[in-house]
């Protein structure tokens, strides 16, 4: 499945430069960086399990969900 | 003469040589059709690796004979013209249509057609959909295009009648929707009237908007987020961010118009009137900036959340945008999105969304709280009878406001909206590749509403000392917000339909 991992722009400031989300999940074991262009801003594939343990490890600093598609109005 | 596009084949050409070869076929086969084509728009990028796409009229038979021989690495096809009014949900009308007239459209058997004209020309490759109901009420619909007399045909499903047809003028008419015609009848499109003194229509005056103060919305910046910009001459002024397409940015040549979505919504705030007739923006002072991130008009062309956070940050972070307009949604809400949104806000950037069209709850990005919500609004008297537009009329009286505005049968709504805004009948730009030098469609959907919102909130806060006067942050972002609240004046309807009402200047 497809998540989107990125890193709380609450922590993203001057002089405080937290982990990049690229840098996150680069570590964990059965996730393939899908694209970027940004490195806090990463479009992954991986299962629903290691999607949770990524979830868990990172929820204080990263969110990792689903990749969700809009269309137009 | 048929319209077709001539390009190159990209897709597999992964060396240099093997894309100049691709490209240098464009050329050849332009130069065996030689004589037999009317070219209407070339785009030949100077980056010799580039697409080249080439789009004219020609004879049918003069096509088939190089056909029959063409290179594999051209590509040469009818022109298809798609429609952006997406609807997730049959014409508003469509449960109105009385079983006579069903009886009547099939009565013919099942071939059936209709011709299409305008003013009384026959309207050649437009889009016609037709609408057929099936046993026990089920609807289906088909898309065809008209041939070069006009005439749209297309095979009624067994057991199936037609209900309604829908013909889709590319550019100058109204969209009609007419109840089960007679197959062998003809429907005519009527004309959109040419813009009243100075680019006004409706919406400008329901608006309060000064057509006629081109410094409206000066000192603002106002980003868009769509399916491209352009080309068109009174967006040449557009700032071309950036495609944002699977996740990669790709530079800002790669922002034009995929479609005829962004090049409207970017006109309805601002398009610079170069000719009388022509519909100004509601804020063509202001200084306009837009990202892609549509594919193209697909249902699975839409962004994903990283395109959307790519493009907002581009927006809020690089070009420092006052206001972003996003006229799209659908699907749940991420919390990757919203923490990019609420990002932006705490930029000084207010993003203002598009509630829906499906007449249900305002869709995601709209609902979220750090977004201005927007639904959309018709008057009474503006679309003729006959027309897709004049069906988007509610039949509840409860959508029905003072100074004969309503809320559009399709408009999402909730408590949580900040405004509504013209979104039924609006008249702007639409790309002008290969159809003139300058093309206007009317369109309806909150993906009207919300970028008039947008375009009059963008000449408030040009006029508003104090706002202009603050930091980039959170402060700027609320005084914005606070200052749509502030400008919108209610038209009788439920908060939950309008919200504060509807921003005048």
């Amino acid at each position: 499945m497809r998540y989107l991992v990125t890193t709380r722009r609450k922590l993203i400031r001057p002089g405080n430069e937290p982990t990049t989300a690229l840098a996150a999940v680069g570590s964990f074991p059965g996730v393939r960086v899908v694209s970027y262009a940004d490195p806090n801003t990463v479009t992954i594939d991986t299962d629903e399990q290691t999607a949770e343990r990524l979830r868990n490890a990172l929820s204080a600093t990263h969110f990792v969900e689903p990749e969700i598609r809009r269309g137009l109005h | 003469m048929p319209r077709y596009i001539l390009v190159n084949r990209r897709a597999h050409k992964f060396s240099t040589e093997a894309k100049h070869a691709s490209r240098a076929q464009v050329a050849t086969t332009l130069a065996r059709l030689e004589g037999s084509v009317k070219v209407l728009a070339d785009k030949d990028p100077k980056d010799d690796l580039a697409r080249r796409v080439v789009v004219f009229d020609a004879d049918p038979a003069a096509v088939a004979k190089i056909q029959a021989s063409l290179s594999p690495d051209a590509i040469l096809e009818p022109l298809i013209l798609r429609s952006l009014h997406r609807r997730p949900v049959l014409p508003m009308g469509f449960n109105n249509v009385s079983p006579a007239l069903d009886a009547a459209a099939n009565a013919s058997a099942s071939q059936y057609h209709v011709t299409i004209t305008a003013g009384g020309q026959a309207l050649s490759g437009i889009e016609v959909i037709f609408y057929f109901r099936g046993p026990g009420s089920s609807v289906t619909d088909r898309t065809v295009h008209t041939n070069d007399q006009g005439i749209a045909s297309v095979r009624v499903p067994h057991g199936a009648t037609v209900a309604m047809v829908e013909p889709i003028p590319e550019s100058g008419f109204w969209i009609m929707l007419v109840d089960a015609p007679p197959s062998g009848s003809t429907i005519d499109c009527l004309p959109i009237a040419k813009a009243g003194a100075g680019g006004a229509g409706w919406w400008h005056k329901a608006m309060s908007v000064d057509v006629n103060n081109p410094n409206r919305g000066n000192g603002i910046k106002v980003g868009v987020i769509d399916t491209g910009c352009g080309p068109h001459p009174n967006l040449a002024h557009v700032n071309l961010v950036g495609a944002f397409v699977d996740g990669n940015v790709l530079p800002g040549s790669q922002a034009t118009d995929v479609a005829q979505h962004g090049t409207h919504t970017s006109g309805i705030i601002g398009a610079r009137p170069t000719k009388s007739g022509d519909y100004a923006g509601m804020a063509a002072g202001c200084e306009l900036f837009h990202a892609r991130v549509f594919k193209g008009e697909g249902p699975q062309d839409g962004p994903s959340t990283a395109d959307l956070i790519n493009a907002i940050d581009s927006l809020s972070r690089d070009h420092g945008c006052d206001l972003i307009n996003m006229s799209l949604g659908g699907g749940p809400p991420s919390e990757a999105e919203e923490d990019c949104i609420r990002d932006a806000v705490e930029r000084g950037t207010l993003c203002v969304c598009s509630a829906g069209n499906d007449d249900a709850a305002i869709e995601f990005p709209a609902a979220y709280p750090e977004c201005a919500a927007v639904s959309a609004i018709g008057q009474l008297g503006w679309a003729p009878a006959g027309t897709f537009s004049a069906s988007n009329r509610p039949q509840e009286s409860s959508k029905m406001g003072e100074n004969n505005l309503f809320l559009a049968a399709f408009s999402c709504f909730g408590p949580t909206l900040a405004c509504a805004a013209p979104g039924v009948g609006i008249v702007s730009t639409v790309p002008s590749n290969g159809h003139g030098p300058d093309v206007y469609m009317e369109m309806d959907g909150t993906s009207m509403a919300s970028p008039a919102a947008c375009g009059v909130l963008a000449d408030i806060l040009s006029q508003d000392a104090h706002y202009n006067a603050l930091p980039r942050d959170a402060t700027r972002t609320t005084a914005a917000r606070s200052l749509l609240a502030q400008h919108c004046l209610p038209f009788g309807l439920p908060v939950k339909f309008e919200g504060r009402g509807l921003p005048e200047l």
